[in-house]
């Protein structure tokens, strides 16, 4: 199964390069962005190589963290996939047209947490998938984390935005829309409901994938010149406006019309827009006939 | 070879000369930085700048990725964190929001920004949720009996003159105005109970007759559509159920039930649209013994929608129709109407931590025809033609309390000059959300 999907892969792939040579640069689908040490890569036949910040990545390379490792990797389409530490995940498939937007992609998480933060190919339904050893995840969106545990293969997954298609081995298919909620597929291969994700649970997961203090990696920009930049830059201003405005009405994007996420913005709509339709501060008593 | 070499070793520069261009559009923008960034990937200020490019764009995805790339570097990046957070937020990924909140709470410099919005994620993600809008105003009116526009009206044919106190009476009210949600969420991806109930109450200074309570309730379930087809749609069947006083007397009870269907804000704006119906039953005051007559069904159904027109100007739109039934046919109408207004986000604010003024003008229209005469009044059935307008100005003291100055004209034309009137009223409120 694995080398048939390896083979529509290969020709993918090749087919996307026509008219250029055949090399390993040809495959490249993207670049490490950025690694804390002990990230590995291995293409077919080829040795295991250390993976810096830079390093491009290929399709069909296995790609792997050590015990302290974390990486990023960001692929052609603007979407990046991290790794936690002890991970290891395969490019199985990744035919990206730039002009047309379209293209698809499959990976395979063997063990570890992974988080996917979407690009141009998850913007449609059915363009990415994320294999586990139990399960196959549609992306559409999107953002999703997946912790596989090494040996038995059982799958967490959780949503950040966007949707999640969760396909089991017996054949069910769970639908997760609601950010924040994620479901576990056993070792047998039998998915829960989906449930809100604990707070400790997404607190574990991005500790999972942020690097150690005093393990960056070599020639990394120091703390304090992190510290420096961001603070010079507008991206907390931004970002602040961009919670605010999820606060307003309509809510977050990743969340529905009238539900408890936005009740007070959406509900209530009086409380923050009390000149809606010109209709909501007008007293009942003008609108009794007499 | 040499020339490969030199090509290879320009590209990032060029790259990155790119992304300064100030004739790139937005989106070229960010590809050139991504382009950069595939050359040097680690670069603080090329990451930084491909997350606010990306943040130009909508797209809070590239800024995370910028970002969380940055924690991989250096994981001790609190204020990173805190801004994590607050995109994951956007996004409504509360838990992982809480956590990157979390972390940012345990630097000093940034723990009381973090620890608020803790709490606000709180509040959004309780199972058990309540939240709410109390306003407190006084309103003045040219005609606050919505007495005849004339000195004297036609009644069975004979013009009667109108007594002093029958004619406009210009008051002063003030009135409390309570509306409270209360929801259950069912933790299955969005669908919650949902109750609501809206209180009012006015007080006039002269009018006392005019003294009159207000209260509707609703509940019902509200489902989540996304999962059924419709992405960020919720629907939300209801019963209801109303309660009016008038003159410290029952004026009015009804039951009934309806569905309102809720879309998000996308592209071309956010849509609400209500089917409701009403068994009505009235009860004869001292000012209305024929009251009763007016007793049946109220159908009605509002179609409601918020066009983005730019940043800060939006049109509300808002088509509205009603049937009503009655014991008498002359009491029995139909009714369509629509409104539309211009709103303003205004780059004022009182305080940092208020927000912007907004500033609402608008008008509408809507005409009532009744199914037969009336026959103590006229030969000819009543129809009303009724234009609104109004101009709002809402100015936020903090992110709790709002003032609200509006003033409003309602012009009633009728063939029956009895319900003809016209009114001016000013009002000045104060609005607390919680």
């Amino acid at each position: 199964m694995r080398h048939s999907s390896l083979a529509i892969a290969a020709a993918l792939a090749l087919a996307a390069t026509v008219g250029h040579a055949e090399t390993n640069a040809d495959l490249k689908v993207g670049v490490t962005s950025a690694v804390a040490p002990q990230t590995y890569g291995t293409l077919r036949a080829a040795p295991t190589r250390t993976l810096s910040s830079g390093a491009p990545v290929h399709f069909g390379e296995v790609l792997e963290t050590g015990p302290q490792g974390r990486a990023q990797f960001m692929l052609n389409d603007r979407s990046a996939f991290t790794l936690g530490p002890s991970a290891r995940m395969v490019i199985d498939e990744f035919v990206y047209d730039p002009n047309e937007s379209t293209g698809s992609m499959a990976v395979s998480l063997g063990e570890g947490v992974l988080r996917f933060v979407g690009g141009a190919l998850s913007k449609q339904r059915g363009r990415v998938a994320i294999n586990t050893p139990t399960t196959t995840i549609g992306v559409r969106g999107g953002i999703v984390t997946v912790r596989v545990v090494p040996g038995t293969g059982e799958t967490f997954v959780t949503l950040g935005f966007g949707e999640a298609d969760i396909s089991t081995r017996l054949g069910e298919v769970v639908r997760i829309v609601q950010p924040g909620y994620g479901l576990s597929v056993g070792s047998d291969g039998t998915a829960g409901p989906p449930t809100p994700t604990q707070v400790p649970t997404a607190a574990g997961l991005n500790r999972a994938l942020q690097g150690e203090i005093g393990n960056a990696e070599p020639g990394a920009p120091p703390a304090s010149r992190i510290r420096s930049a961001f603070g010079a830059s507008g991206m907390a201003r931004a970002a602040d406006a961009a919670s605010s405005a999820s606060a307003g009405a309509g809510g977050a994007r990743g969340t529905p019309a009238g539900t408890p996420a936005d009740v007070t913005a959406a509900t209530v709509q009086s409380a923050k827009d009390p000149l809606r339709g010109l209709t909501v501060i007008d007293p009942p008593a003008n609108t009794i006939p007499r | 070879m040499l020339c490969a070499w030199i090509g290879l070793a320009a590209a990032p520069s060029w790259a990155q000369g790119q992304t300064t261009r100030p004739d790139l559009s937005p989106e070229d923008r960010r590809e050139a930085l991504f382009e950069a960034l595939q050359a040097a990937p680690t670069d603080v200020d090329l990451l930084l700048a491909y997350a606010e490019a990306s943040m130009a764009l909508d797209d809070p995805e590239g800024a995370i990725i910028a970002l969380e790339r940055l924690l991989i570097l250096s994981p001790d990046q609190p204020e990173v964190k805190l801004t994590l957070g607050r995109l994951y937020e956007r996004l409504g990924a509360y838990d992982t929001a809480r956590a990157f909140f979390s972390d940012a709470a345990e630097d000093e410099t940034f723990r009381t920004e973090a620890n608020q919005e803790i709490a606000r994620i709180d509040a959004r993600t309780a199972v058990h949720r309540v939240a709410g809008a109390v306003t407190l105003g006084v309103r003045a009116q040219t005609n606050a009996t919505f007495a005849p526009s004339g000195r004297s009206v036609t009644i069975g044919g004979i013009q009667i003159d109108l007594d002093p106190d029958q004619r406009e009476q210009a008051d002063v009210n003030a009135f409390a105005l309570g509306q409270i949600v209360y929801q259950y969420d069912l933790q299955n991806q969005g669908d919650s109970i949902e109750a609501t109930l809206d209180l009012y109450g006015a007080v006039f200074a002269s009018e006392r007759d005019l003294d009159s309570q207000y209260v509707n309730a609703t509940l019902g379930p509200r489902f989540h559509l996304t999962r059924r087809g419709l992405p960020g749609a919720s629907l939300r069947p209801f019963v209801s159920a109303t309660h009016v006083r008038l003159d410290r007397q029952t004026y009015l009870r009804a039951a009934g039930a309806g569905v309102t269907l809720d879309v998000p804000a996308t592209a071309l704006g956010s849509l609400r649209a209500e089917l409701a119906a009403q068994r009505r039953a009235f009860s004869a005051t001292t000012a209305s013994p024929a009251n009763p007559e007016r007793d049946g069904w109220r159908l009605s159904a509002r179609l409601g929608t918020r066009v983005p027109l730019s940043p800060r100007t939006g049109l509300d739109l808002e088509a509205t129709f009603d049937r009503a039934t009655a014991d008498a046919a002359y009491e029995e109408s139909l009714s369509a109407g629509a409104s539309a207004a211009l709103v303003f986000q205004l780059p004022v604010r009182l305080s940092d931590d208020a927000g912007e003024w907004q500033l609402a003008v608008g008008a509408g229209y809507r005409r009532e025809v009744f199914e037969a005469p009336n026959p103590a009044i006229s030969t000819r059935r009543r129809a009303d033609d009724e234009i609104t307008a109004r101009a709002g100005l809402v100015v936020p003291v903090s992110q709790t309390l709002s003032l609200l100055v509006q003033a409003d004209y309602q012009d009633r034309r009728s063939t029956y000059d009895v319900e003809e009137f016209d009114n001016l009223a000013g009002m000045v409120a104060i609005t607390w959300r919680f």
